[in-house]
């Protein structure tokens, strides 16, 4: 793996989403929902949804606090999916007008928010 | 559907008829000397939840709360001893607020107008230039506050003798509750958010399934079906002050792919620790907390009164311990998303109805039989302040 690499090599043809999925904490992964637009949420699910169960295969296999960085990215954008996975599948036409509503609700903190 | 599902009966109409029929007073929602009276009567005068244990695991942790419908702010500490106390932040001396961290470790805590410090059981430590007082500042402790902890919960009294114990006000709630992740967690996730709205009117948008269908048709789904077209529950309980619900959900339900895959990965830890999925038990304790038993969702939402039309709301999800792996925490952090997607759904139709309400253009309201919790509460509260009003020699009738 290169040492410039955001994610592991299995799952680095996901590079492009690093940036903006993989946040720090829960309450950066919300506002990035609620921040991005429809076609960015789309082609984010269209790519790591039909792996999101291989990703979390290969990251089981580890202790969360044994991550490398790139791991820690890997996991960072599973949790953006439980976001976007809300808005693709749940939320859809709607998402929009329950982003107005949301946008009000602050996670103060959440155990993902450990980094063990 | 090819299966006939068994035909759901909600609680009838003649049975909850106990709790009350009339129309209900706007007033009590609005009024601003209402709410002034709920406060003395109400917050400052039983047991409220202020926090979890697991918020000071620690001797020398402690967390700082607002508790505005107490008009205080409240210390609790874990000293050495491991005993849990509360305290009011506020020095003895000319009381300014000693604390401003909403949480830490330290075992004391400095006013930082004169310096006078105390430790975490309260006592006075340090009173500079003490000689020049006309009292003794050795006997100038924090101001103490009640506190009781129930099924990991930590509660606190403002009466300066409350009339029951904890364990005597939750009654026969506390074995059930003390069954619950809620008691035994060891970590959480928060988010929260505040309402123009009564608190009242806030809690009630919990306390009944009759909006399901209207507020949540998505995110809902699952909670309603064509044998109970509005979701009602299959069962009330009335343990004064408190109630209980038994939620009802739709057997015949699909998830979506994701959403099921989702509770697929975070089933198996909720088995692993001993919860059944099939828990789906609603507790509202009195005044302003109510818990979901639901083992992949452990939820409690904390309602406090901010003002008359001010309300903040705290939701939690209690977890047993850290996470285990990646598909442990990508499964919390769903159930977290879940339940935030629905509260973001209640909040305009919450602050829409304290508004209408506001206008004056009713004097009164309307609740069906499948809101009486909602009437329960008003009884509860209303009765309450009564009570107190007939103490000042005021009441209203």
């Amino acid at each position: 793996m290169s040492r410039l690499s955001k994610l592991p090599e299995a799952f680095c043809d996901l590079e492009q989403f690093v940036d903006q999925w993989a946040l720090d904490d829960a309450n950066a992964r919300h506002c990035a929902r609620l921040d991005s637009h429809a076609d960015e949420r789309k082609q984010f699910f269209a790519a790591l949804g039909p792996r999101a169960a291989e990703v979390l295969d290969y990251l089981d296999a580890k202790p969360l606090d044994a991550f490398t960085d790139a791991e820690e990215n890997l996991m960072r954008l599973m949790l953006s999916l439980a976001q976007v996975g809300m808005a693709e599948e749940i939320q859809r036409d709607q998402e929009a007008f329950h982003a107005q509503y949301a946008r009000f609700i602050t996670i103060n903190r959440a155990v993902s928010d450990q980094r063990s | 559907m090819n299966t006939p599902a068994p035909t759901f009966q909600p609680v009838s109409k003649d049975a909850l008829a106990s709790i009350g029929t009339d129309p209900v007073p706007v007033a009590p929602y609005v009024d601003p000397a209402y709410f002034a009276l709920e406060k003395e009567a109400i917050f400052k005068n039983t047991w409220i939840q202020i926090g979890h244990t697991c918020e000071v695991p620690h001797a020398g942790d402690f967390i700082l709360r607002p508790f505005e419908a107490g008009d205080t702010s409240v210390l609790i500490t874990r000293a050495e001893d491991n005993e849990i106390r509360a305290f009011h932040n506020v020095c003895p001396h000319r009381g300014t607020q000693i604390v401003s961290e909403s949480e830490g470790h330290k075992t004391r805590f400095s006013c930082p107008y004169h310096g006078w410090t105390f430790s975490n059981q309260g006592d006075l430590i340090v009173a500079p230039d003490a000689q020049q007082f006309y009292i003794d500042p050795k006997s100038c402790q924090l101001p103490h506050i009640h506190v009781g902890v129930a099924a990991g919960f930590i509660f606190i009294n403002l009466t300066d003798e409350p009339e029951q114990t904890l364990e005597e006000y939750l009654g026969d709630l506390l074995p059930q509750l003390e069954r619950l992740p809620h008691a035994h967690a060891t970590h959480f996730t928060e988010y929260v958010y505040e309402v123009n709205a009564n608190w009242k009117l806030t809690y009630d948008n919990f306390q009944e399934n009759y909006h399901l269908r209207f507020i949540h048709p998505r995110s809902g789904a699952a909670a309603g079906g064509p044998e109970n077209p509005f979701g009602y529950p299959t069962e009330y309980g009335f343990h004064d002050p408190h109630r209980t619900q038994r939620i009802w959900s739709n057997p015949n339900a699909k998830a979506s792919d994701f959403q099921a895959f989702a509770f697929g990965k975070g089933a198996r830890f909720v088995l692993e620790q001993g919860y059944s999925l099939e828990e789906k038990q609603y507790f509202g304790v009195f005044p302003n907390l109510f818990i979901l038993s639901t083992a992949m969702t452990p939820f409690s939402q904390w309602i406090l009164p901010i003002t008359a039309d001010r309300t903040r709301s705290i939701i939690r999800l209690y977890w047993v311990g850290a996470d285990q792996n990646a598909s442990h925490r990508f499964a919390r952090e769903f159930a977290m998303v879940s339940a935030l997607d629905i509260h973001s759904e209640d909040r305009a139709v919450i602050e829409a109805g304290h508004r209408g309400l506001a206008s004056g253009a009713l004097s009164h309201i309307h609740f069906q039989a499948q809101e009486v919790l909602c009437r329960h509460l008003f009884n509860q509260v209303d009765q309450r302040v009564r009570k107190y009003q007939a103490g000042l020699g005021v009441g209203r009738s």
